[in-house]
């Protein structure tokens, strides 16, 4: 989905359009369960946010912005910010920011990753993935899985775009360790 | 640039985010140090692995999300019957005492308002602010959503809501209030359509001449309601059969609608009666700047 089309459907859920709901959940389902899952290291609890977050962004579009405010929203960042808003939320609420790892691994169901033909080093680098922490692991999804470009994952996450290059940096620096020092055995 | 920096660069190098200068320059320190090569060769892997990391969302989102999203309606018990009340997630979208069956309601709120409701659990603050409403209790911010109103219905409730509780108004002074003075009728069809009676108060509007005029729930609910409101039903007759119509005071020279809570508190030897605004100014009186009374 373009940024114009995304706008147009902003103004479409506005003006009190519930299928253009319907249309935005098939356009971003799968990004942003991918987002949230990575976040929040579970799958019941990203089905969880991810509803949650159409739920609100259907209300603030609805409730909150005017239609001036919807024709010039940026879409998919403005869905991430909502996502991640979420996720940190529960986070916090259940104080488990530190145990998401362990609970990643232990919810992990192999079936919803679409691993394609190169099973071994996707797999690799899912296992890896676990092991960064949650702000690195969101950096390399935003800028890997959903090739997001620095000025986008800044209207994100909130930081400024060359913190974001040290941060990147830093996060693959770490992945890379872990991949090639092999999983840590926990 | 140092090798660090360059180091920060090559994610951005590999998806044409940096400029050519910047590029340049990384390029040079690609080209004497191997272990930087090694790191460019790891984020250009990991770039083409990564997106095959994509997850498929479980399905039903969807639906579930719809469901959410469709406004809510649940029956209460009220002190005039049973109420059927609807809700969204920014508060009630219609309040309605006259609808036995839920599918008579259902097709009121489609028709009214343009989208569909289910039957739903209705939060108990809610509940509680029609009962209030209905008692004639303070409501000082009732939870209501406008959604699906006209810009017009928007404004006119919106301004409805600012007359104080146990105060009425004449429907001619809400179209000014409103900024459109010649849409007296338009503003008693906003009334007669209110989708949230008692909570937007409509029961408030009253016949510049006196007395309650129409209600849609017929004149005997208004009365019983602005009474509950603590405004006599007496002062009311009274004042339309005298043709009172405003009430200056002595002491402050200002003239006010009769049920402002400034007009209340004039003592009797102060108090002065008018049955218009032209009366009142001729004796040298000025408007008040709380309920702003309209000249006639």
């Amino acid at each position: 989905m373009t940024q114009d089309e995304g706008r147009c459907i902003a103004l479409e859920i506005h003006r009190g359009n519930r299928d253009a709901v319907g249309d935005l959940v098939a356009a971003y389902q799968d990004r942003l369960f991918t987002y949230a899952f990575h976040m929040l290291g579970g799958s019941d609890d990203a089905l969880d946010v991810t509803q949650e977050a159409f739920v609100k962004a259907f209300t603030t579009l609805t409730g909150k912005y005017d239609a001036e405010r919807c024709r010039t929203l940026e879409v998919r960042p403005w869905l991430y910010r909502i996502v991640r808003n979420l996720a940190l939320n529960r986070l916090r609420s259940r104080k488990r920011r530190d145990d998401a790892l362990v609970s990643m691994k232990e919810n992990l169901p192999a079936q919803v990753f679409d691993t394609g033909n190169d099973l071994a080093r996707t797999s690799a680098i899912r296992a890896a993935l676990t092991e960064l922490g949650r702000e690195s692991r969101e950096l390399i999804i935003l800028r890997y899985i959903e090739q997001y470009t620095y000025a986008e994952i800044a209207t994100v996450t909130g930081s400024s775009e060359s913190a974001l290059r040290s941060k990147v940096y830093r996060a693959l620096r770490k992945l890379r360790k872990i991949m090639e020092d092999g999983p840590s055995g926990h | 640039m140092d090798i660090n920096e360059a180091r920060q660069y090559l994610d951005q190098i590999r998806s044409g985010e940096a400029d050519d200068e910047v590029s340049r320059s990384v390029k040079e320190h690609l080209e004497r140090c191997a272990d930087l090569r090694e790191e460019a060769a790891f984020v250009e892997k990991l770039a083409v692995e990564s997106p095959k990391l994509k997850m498929t969302a479980p399905a039903g989102i969807e639906e579930e999300v719809m469901i959410r999203i469709t406004d809510k309606y649940d029956v209460i018990d009220t002190d005039f019957g049973t109420a059927h009340v609807a809700f969204t997630p920014r508060g009630i979208s219609a309040v309605k005492l006259d609808v036995d069956e839920d599918g008579a309601f259902e097709s009121y709120y489609a028709d009214r308002l343009g989208r569909p409701t289910v039957r739903g659990s209705l939060p108990e603050s809610y509940a509680d602010a029609v009962r209030r409403a209905i008692k004639g209790e303070k409501n000082t911010q009732p939870p209501v959503t406008l959604e699906g109103l006209t810009e017009f219905e928007k404004t006119v409730l919106e301004h409805l809501a600012r007359i104080p509780t146990g105060e009425v108004r004449p429907y001619a002074w809400l179209a000014r209030e409103v900024g459109r003075p010649k849409a007296i009728r338009a503003v008693g069809t906003v009334m007669a359509r209110n989708p949230v009676p008692f909570l937007m108060p409509c029961h408030r509007l009253v016949p510049s001449t006196g007395g309650v005029g129409n209600y849609y729930y017929g004149p005997e609910m208004k009365w019983t309601l602005l009474e509950r409101e603590g405004i006599p039903r007496e002062d009311l007759a009274n004042w339309k059969q005298r043709g009172v119509r405003f009430i200056g005071s002595r002491t402050t020279g200002i003239y006010c609608y009769p049920t402002c809570r400034d007009a209340r508190r004039v003592q009797p030897q102060h108090r002065l009666e008018f049955s218009c605004t032209e009366e009142a100014v001729d004796g040298g009186y000025r408007p008040c700047k709380h309920c702003r009374p309209l000249s006639v």
